[in-house]
């Protein structure tokens, strides 16, 4: 026949990728999204070169200063300078946002591996399991962990690691459950490989997409979740120059001296949203619907 | 313009239609100017293959799809050109004049709502029956076309319909204002083998009951086969060649038609006879090539290099109204489609 | 359908059971005592006699099984103890403290459907146009800010402001605090209560309203997109007709999934909000006594939210049930 013999190689990997990115950049909201969060990194890890003042140094004389060119976002009421704290304020939010959703993930796709992959009565009590911590209100959940655990910012990253990994358990579950019917994965069981690497080579390769999503995503709600939990106190110390607490000494402010809250805060908004048009980005990049 | 043989004006009639869609890859010239009549009361198939440009053709004449560009043409029904009538003119044709009938029967009919409840619906908007008076209608309409207790099947949802069922309420919902056109795209395509031939009947007995004509698209000629009075196949959105069934069947002119029908699988052939593929992909409708479309495909390619480089209209084959658009035309008199079997086999 | 919600109530129970015991386990196996917080805190020296004493009072020494049958038959008898600061009865904080939340959870519901159920539909009819671009903008930005920080801007453009620019009185709102008891029907507010009302039901309901919106739109531009929809408009409908008559139903099966799995969400928000405009309800005195460890407090208003997220969640299927056919005569005939 002349049919092309190697029409496989259409949805090989590479292309798939090549035509995501393609797609990606494409989306306006989400470029200008990964923008941001580039300019974010690297901020962050420039910080002490683009920044005039560390983070917990206190300027004499220099208490409460609107935005000026000497201090770009002003100072605070112990006249440190509100640009140094929210760039490295930036360092503490990503270093949390990354290693927290890692813990997450890791959770996630173990127990939703498993969970999907043998079914029957392991499915039943991960998934109850599951159902359980959901009834537990989060914030509950982490403010308890937080307020026992104490106030540091491994402290914080064990706490949002322990309480994400609910929503990706299911994901993965769900695309197990679908994937473990198709036929190549029938092919390797028939040639004998062993559970986990059929689990881990063969399977969760293809799984990857929805948890790439998931997880940019999740990134952004831990920093919000983070932010909300140095609101309320139970997150990194004073001095710490994270955002949600640097909201929070700035709450008695809000008539003097409101940009001591509005940039901190902006900071939190602009990150979660970044992180989240990049998921979206990306969700729609991968979409198999599309390819 | 093309003169068709006929004696009554026709129901519907279509000219130069071209239908296209702008995509960031380019212009898909998914129909790209397809002319022909259905007269009142007759049977007339579309085939080809998936991406022909049969199914944007009948949504097309249904105006339905919202992202087509209609580049050119026009869609007279009894007089009227559709593409220029308002919306709101257009509305009152749809569903009881021109009814559709479509693929895939359980994402066709709303999840939601009672199959009886869809069907009397037809009634309620285009002859404002009340609620009451539309449900009895739904029953008398599933009873037609063969459902049994019809009026206990008017209560139950899409999903608890077998497939044959689903597309038999389907048809019931098509035929409840009797149009005068019913438009079936692949309407036993999702279906299994045993129901098809079975749902094909229904649609058949029905349509001599109510009178009306069809328009049945498929890709599959072995469906056509003894039901329609008349055929046009369709390639990469163009007619490629039409005719009357026997005509078709018996004295196909243009090498597309031959090899579809030299592909098709017979009954009572010898066991080891092999299928009889069409070399080759179906053509892309973005890249056009400037001469016939089938051309790379084509074993009877002119040696003048026309095929390739002019567009071959429609021309008079072997009989008046029986029209194929081929530069060989008169080369192919002799061609039978034992003989394109075989050069496909190699025998 | 009866067997279905029977079924689920069962499911429900070890659920809860599993949820709190959970909760109870957590307050003990991590590090704090909670008889030494309450005789003055962490870091100062306590009187070890007033400790031991307190131990005694609340059965903190007993074997923590023992702690745990208590515990439960108290709660069974909804006995929710008192408070370890100031010895209030928990059923007492609790009727203070929940019609608040109610109240406050009422109005943002009421935003959070009739606004982001309705731009989500016409941003998704109107795909492309410029309002649909701008509703998902500021969708994703209200998804993004912090409750908290939405809080204080609010305050800043609704309160700082006018009293910095001497705006009438009548025009300004209030930013602390519940106002004075004037509720008609126990959550309409009369008088002057709507100026403390407006800020923080409006910054409760803001994120939800965004995901409504969101997930609204995404998908009624599915339903938009599928085939009864094209055999709805095939059979002379107009686009109207077909959306109201084919579309909605079917757009609105999984926004009502999201009013379940947004609940959690909505506490966290109602904690924060609540804290930043001392609102006196569940949410802030749920956080407070957990940070001062209230072990009493904490257990018997989480028992409570608890209760109310598993019915919500029962609600919410047992509707999607009976919205979706495909649901309501599967289970009968399976189960």
């Amino acid at each position: 026949m002349s049919w092309p013999e190697d029409l496989g190689s259409v949805h090989a990997v590479r292309p798939l990728w090549a035509s995501a990115w393609r797609r990606f950049r494409r989306n306006k909201m989400a470029m200008a999204g990964l923008a941001f969060l580039v300019a974010l990194v690297v901020a962050a890890v420039l910080a002490p070169w683009i920044t005039r003042y560390g983070p917990t140094e206190g300027i004499e004389g220099a208490y409460r200063q609107p935005p000026s060119w000497a201090h770009p976002f002003g100072t605070d009421k112990i006249g440190r300078d509100v640009f140094s704290r929210v760039v490295y304020g930036a360092r503490v939010s990503l270093r949390i946002g990354f290693a927290s959703t890692v813990i997450s993930v890791v959770i996630g796709l173990l127990f939703g591996a498993v969970a999907g992959f043998f079914g029957g009565l392991v499915d039943t009590l991960i998934m109850r399991l599951t159902d359980v911590f959901l009834a537990i209100p989060y914030i509950v959940l982490a403010i308890a962990i937080a307020a026992v655990a104490g106030r540091s910012e491994h402290s914080i990253i064990v706490v949002l690691g322990l309480t994400g990994w609910l929503g990706l358990a299911r994901i993965v579950r769900a695309s197990f459950l679908s994937l473990k019917q198709l036929e190549y994965v029938e092919a390797a069981r028939a040639m004998g490989y062993s559970r986990a690497r059929i689990m881990f080579r063969h399977i969760l390769p293809n799984a990857g997409q929805p948890v790439i999503v998931y997880s940019t995503v999740l990134i952004g709600g831990v920093i919000l979740s983070e932010a909300a939990l140095s609101y309320l106190g139970v997150g990194p110390q004073a001095p710490t120059p994270a955002w949600g607490l640097m909201v929070s000494e700035g709450k008695g402010d809000l008539a003097r001296s409101a940009h001591l809250l509005l940039l901190p805060g902006g900071a939190i908004c602009l990150t979660v949203l970044a992180f989240m048009l990049v998921g979206d980005g990306l969700r729609d990049a991968l979409d198999p619907k599309l390819i | 313009m093309i003169e068709f043989a006929a004696s009554a004006p026709p129901l519907l009639s279509v000219r130069d239609l071209r239908a296209y869609f702008d995509t960031n890859d380019g212009v898909v010239r998914a129909v790209d100017g397809v002319s022909f009549d259905v007269r009142r009361g007759e049977v007339f198939a579309v085939v080809g293959e998936s991406g022909s440009g049969k199914s944007v053709m009948a949504t097309t004449i249904m105006g339905l799809p919202r992202t087509v560009r209609i580049a050119s043409g026009e869609v007279r029904w009894k007089g009227r050109d559709l593409l220029q009538l308002p919306e709101s003119e257009h509305r009152r044709i749809r569903g009881k004049e021109i009814a559709m009938i479509f693929q895939d029967p359980l994402t066709a009919l709303n999840p939601v709502h009672q199959v009886g409840r869809q069907i009397g619906e037809m009634a309620r908007i285009h002859e404002g029956l009340s609620r009451k008076a539309a449900g009895r209608r739904a029953i008398e309409m599933l009873d037609l076309v063969g459902i049994p207790e019809a009026a206990k099947r008017a209560r139950m949802y899409p999903h608890e319909f077998s497939g044959g069922m689903r597309q038999r309420a389907m048809i019931a919902m098509a035929i409840t204002c009797r149009p005068d056109l019913l438009i079936a795209d692949e309407p036993t395509t999702a279906l299994d083998v045993t129901v098809q031939a079975q749902v094909l009947e229904v649609l058949m007995r029905i349509k001599d009951e109510i009178d009306s004509a069809i328009m049945l698209i498929t890709h599959d000629l072995g469906v056509v086969a003894g039901l329609a009075d008349r055929v046009m196949v369709m390639y990469a959105g163009r007619t490629v060649e039409v005719g009357t069934a026997p005509e078709l069947f018996y004295r196909a002119r243009h090498p597309y038609t031959l090899g579809l029908l030299a592909s098709l699988a017979r009954l009572g052939a010898r066991r080891d006879e092999p299928l009889v593929p069409i070399p080759g992909a179906p053509a892309s409708s973005i890249e056009v090539p400037p001469g016939c479309a089938f051309n790379p495909r084509c074993s009877f390619v002119s040696s003048d290099g026309r095929c390739a480089q002019t567009r071959p209209e429609l021309r008079e084959a072997t009989a008046p109204g029986h029209l194929a658009a081929c530069h060989e035309l008169e080369a192919l008199d002799g061609v039978s489609v034992e003989s394109v079997r075989r050069a496909g086999t190699g025998r | 359908m009866f067997r279905y919600i029977v079924r689920r109530i069962l499911l429900i129970i070890p659920t809860i059971f599993l949820a709190l015991s959970f909760l109870f386990a957590l307050f003990f196996v991590l590090p704090g005592d909670p008889a030494t917080l309450m005789a003055g805190g962490a870091n100062r020296i306590v009187d070890p006699g007033v400790v031991e004493r307190i131990n005694e009072r609340y059965g903190l020494d007993d074997p923590l099984l023992v702690q745990f049958g208590d515990y439960w038959k108290r709660t069974l008898q909804w006995d929710l103890g008192e408070s370890f600061q100031n010895r209030r009865s928990v059923n007492d904080i609790l009727g203070d403290k929940a019609v608040n939340s109610v109240r406050l959870a009422i109005w943002a519901t009421l935003i959070e459907v009739v606004f982001g159920i309705s731009i989500g539909l016409l941003s998704a009819m109107r795909r492309y146009s410029i309002s649909d671009k701008l509703t998902t903008v500021v969708t994703a930005v209200a998804s993004a800010v912090p409750v908290f920080v939405l809080g204080f801007l609010l305050q800043y453009a609704f309160a700082v402001q006018p009293h910095k620019h001497g705006w009438p009185d009548w025009m300004r709102l209030r930013t602390q605090g519940i106002g004075p008891n004037t509720w008609t029907l126990f959550f309409i507010p009369t008088g002057q209560t709507w100026r403390y009302l407006v800020l923080p039901a409006v910054v409760l309901a803001a994120g939800s309203t965004a995901l409504a919106a969101r997930m609204t739109r995404g998908s009624m531009l599915e339903v938009l997109g599928a085939d009864y929809m094209r055999t709805a408009r095939a059979k002379g409908l107009d686009g109207h007709q077909a959306v109201w008559h084919h579309g909605l139903r079917n757009a609105m099966l999984p926004v009502v999934t999201l009013i379940g799995i947004d609940f959690g969400l909505v506490i966290g928000a109602a904690v924060l909000t609540e804290k930043t405009f001392s609102w006196p309800g569940l949410g802030s005195e749920i956080a407070d006594s957990v940070i001062s460890r209230d072990l009493p407090v904490t257990m018997g208003l989480t028992l409570v939210v608890v209760l109310a997220f598993t019915v919500v969640n029962l609600v919410v299927d047992v509707s999607y049930a009976w919205l979706d056919p495909r649901i309501r005569l599967g289970q009968d005939r399976n189960s």
